[in-house]
């Protein structure tokens, strides 16, 4: 009778130890299966959309017609701006202009959209302090992650330099 | 005989909360699916909404990358797309909203070319190409974007 009772029990902790590792798989499973679930989904037209946004930005923006001189295109007043400084524009100097213009266009475009970029126009001539030396930037500081990079180049014919436009498109 | 009956009840418990649980993750997973399909979708309704050759500059039968012809843009309107050609429109860019925006040094350019969206409320994706749009009258490029706004409906 006593050998029959300590069986029993024996079998009823065998069932608690059964019943522990089964709630604990079950736990596990729950866990991996909630972090993977809570992984953000992949934003397809974001990351299309900020590959794409470099070439057609910058392409787009070199060929824009301008109020400068018999409408030249915005690469010239660039050009202009950087080394001849013959073209008139309405409200003052090509670098005048060209800076006004750049801000407004940024600002009505890619910071509307909340897309994070860094444009600079790099010639020794643009390294003006009073001009922001032309960089235009918005979240693409040290933390962020540069997805996209695209540069041109404005040659400054006669002369044996030439100037490199380069717009960065970031994101976190 | 009560520790069979207890259990077949928790193994009965593992399964119905198995089951729950399964059904749940394949909720999420089929609605992940849904939004991936349809950034697919707006992503295609760009690409075709920048090479349509009904809008895009060309010159000598070349036609220009990322530049839209602004008397062609003024014809494209007049065609009224929610009218005629809306059948042809909507096989191209199904539930979504297709604009055009000129913003320097000229922004008169302001038009929507297409807009179909569910009835009641709608869930929105945009996505924004910028280029140049051409006025042959003046010779002027201006700087300008579409913007393609995929509609979707919200899921419960």
């Amino acid at each position: 009778m006593k050998n029959r009772k300590q069986q029993s029990k024996f079998g009823q902790v065998e069932i608690m130890g059964l019943l522990i590792i089964v709630i604990l798989v079950v736990v596990v499973i729950f866990l991996v299966v909630s972090f993977s679930a809570k992984t953000p989904p992949r934003t397809i037209h974001t990351t299309y959309m900020n590959d794409q946004m470099s070439t057609s930005f910058i392409l787009a923006l070199l060929d824009t017609s301008t109020e400068c001189g018999n409408s030249v295109s915005l690469s010239e007043v660039i050009a202009d701006c950087a080394a001849f400084n013959r073209i008139d524009c309405p409200g003052g100097s090509s670098c005048d202009y060209l800076n006004d213009s750049l801000s407004e266009i940024f600002n009505s475009t890619l910071v509307n959209w909340g897309v994070g970029f860094q444009f600079k126009i790099n010639h020794l001539s643009f390294n003006k302090p009073e001009y922001g030396n032309f960089t235009f930037s918005q979240g693409c500081g040290y933390g962020s992650m540069v997805q996209r990079e695209t540069f041109q180049i404005i040659p400054l014919y006669p002369r044996p330099d030439d100037i490199k436009v380069r717009i960065k498109i970031c994101g976190n | 005989m009560t520790e069979n009956i207890a259990i077949i009840m928790i193994i009965v418990f593992i399964l119905i909360f198995g089951f729950i649980f399964y059904s749940k993750v394949r909720t999420v997973s089929i609605q992940g699916k849904l939004k991936e399909y349809s950034e697919l979708d707006l992503v295609k309704a760009s690409q075709i909404v920048s090479a349509l050759p009904e809008l895009s500059c060309s010159s000598e039968s070349l036609t220009e990358v990322g530049c839209i012809n602004k008397l062609k843009l003024e014809a494209f309107i007049e065609l009224d797309l929610q009218q005629e050609y809306y059948e042809y429109y909507r096989g191209l860019f199904g539930k979504s909203k297709v604009t055009i925006n000129s913003t320097f040094p000229n922004n008169s350019t302001n038009v929507g070319l297409y807009d179909n969206p569910f009835e009641g409320i709608n869930n929105k994706d945009s996505i924004f190409i910028p280029i140049n749009i051409f006025d042959p009258i003046n010779d002027i490029f201006n700087f300008g974007y579409v913007q393609i706004t995929k509609y979707t409906q919200p899921t419960s």
